[in-house]
C-alpha cells in the first residue's frame, strides 16, 4: 500500500480515524514508499486491520450493519 | 458465498479476459470513451484481477477478494481488502469511481451505491459497467447453464432497474450506452 493511501482510508464499520503501524516498508528513490507489513488500527472499534504483504485488510470485523 | 467463489475460481476468472480477448477488449474501449480523466483519487471498486483498471491508469482499487486483488496488485493497483456495502474510504476523498461487472454480485446494491455516492467528491462521476439482464450474454447463459461458475452467483439488472437504482442513490444519468448486453454508464454525485 502506498503510504499517501492512509489519507483517505477510514474504518468501514465506524468511518472513524485509522492509526498506522508499520512493521516493513519498502523506500525507493524512484516510487513513493510502501508499507509491506503492519496495521490500521480503529480505536473508537477496537480492532486492528492487519496490512500483509502490501495490501491492508478491511473488510469489516464488527457490526451487524456491514 | 460470491466472494468464496471468486477464491476458489481467481484463476479461471483471470483466464477468461485472455480466451474472450476481443470480447474484454471491446468492454474496455466502451468504459475508456465515457471515462473522464483519471486522477490520483480515482478508485475501482470490486478491481478483481486489475484487467480494467490496469489499462485505464486507475490506481486504487477495493476488492474483497484475496486472490484476486493479490493478481491485481501484482499489475501494479494500489489494492485495499475491502467490501462496497462498507467502504473503508472516507467521505468526499474520491473524483471517479469505476464499477464493471460488479453490481450483480453485491449482497446489497442499493447500500453500495449509497456508499459510493458517499466517497464521491460532490460532482464526482461513476461509471458503471454491468451486464444486461436482457442482454445476449447473460440469455445465453440463463439458458445453457454456461461454464462461468461467477454468473450462476449473479443477478443481473436491466438498464431501467440500473437507471433507477441509479437515481435512488442520488446520481444523475448523463449517458447510458446500451450494446451487445453489456451497459456503459456514465452518472454524476448531484
Amino acid at each position: 500500500m502506498k503510504k499517501s493511501t492512509v489519507d483517505i482510508l477510514c474504518c468501514p464499520v465506524c468511518k472513524g480515524d485509522l492509526e498506522l503501524r508499520i512493521v516493513k516498508e519498502l523506500t525507493r528513490e524512484s516510487a513513493e514508499d510502501e508499507i509491506l507489513e503492519g496495521g490500521l488500527w480503529c480505536r473508537k472499534c477496537g480492532v486492528e486491520y492487519p496490512i500483509r504483504e502490501g495490501i491492508p485488510d478491511l473488510l469489516p470485523r464488527t457490526g451487524d450493519n456491514c | 458465498m460470491t466472494e468464496e467463489i471468486f477464491e476458489r475460481y481467481a484463476e479461471e476468472y483471470d483466464a477468461w479476459y485472455d480466451v474472450h480477448r476481443s470480447v474484454y477488449h471491446t468492454e474496455l474501449a466502451r468504459i475508456r470513451s465515457v471515462l473522464p480523466p483519471v486522477d490520483a483519487r480515482s478508485v475501482e471498486v470490486g478491481v478483481g484481477s486489475g484487467r480494467f483498471a490496469g489499462p485505464l491508469g486507475i490506481r486504487l482499487g477495493i476488492e474483497p477478494s484475496h486472490a484476486l486483488g493479490r493478481m491485481a496488485y501484482r499489475r501494479g493497483i494500489d489494492v485495499i481488502r475491502g467490501r462496497a456495502e462498507c467502504l473503508p474510504l472516507r467521505d468526499d476523498s474520491c473524483s471517479l469511481v469505476l464499477l464493471v461487472t460488479v453490481l450483480c454480485f453485491l449482497d446489497d446494491p442499493r447500500r453500495a451505491l449509497a456508499e459510493l455516492r458517499k466517497i464521491l467528491v460532490p460532482g464526482g462521476t461513476l461509471v458503471i459497467g454491468f451486464l444486461e439482464r436482457d442482454g445476449p450474454v447473460v440469455q445465453t447463459h440463463l439458458r445453457t447453464g454456461g461454464k462461468r461458475h461467477f454468473l450462476s452467483h449473479a443477478r443481473f439488472f436491466s438498464s431501467d432497474d440500473v437507471r433507477g437504482l441509479l437515481r435512488q442513490a442520488g446520481f444523475s444519468v448523463l449517458t447510458a450506452d446500451s450494446r451487445q448486453g453489456f451497459g456503459v454508464f456514465l452518472a454524476r454525485k448531484d
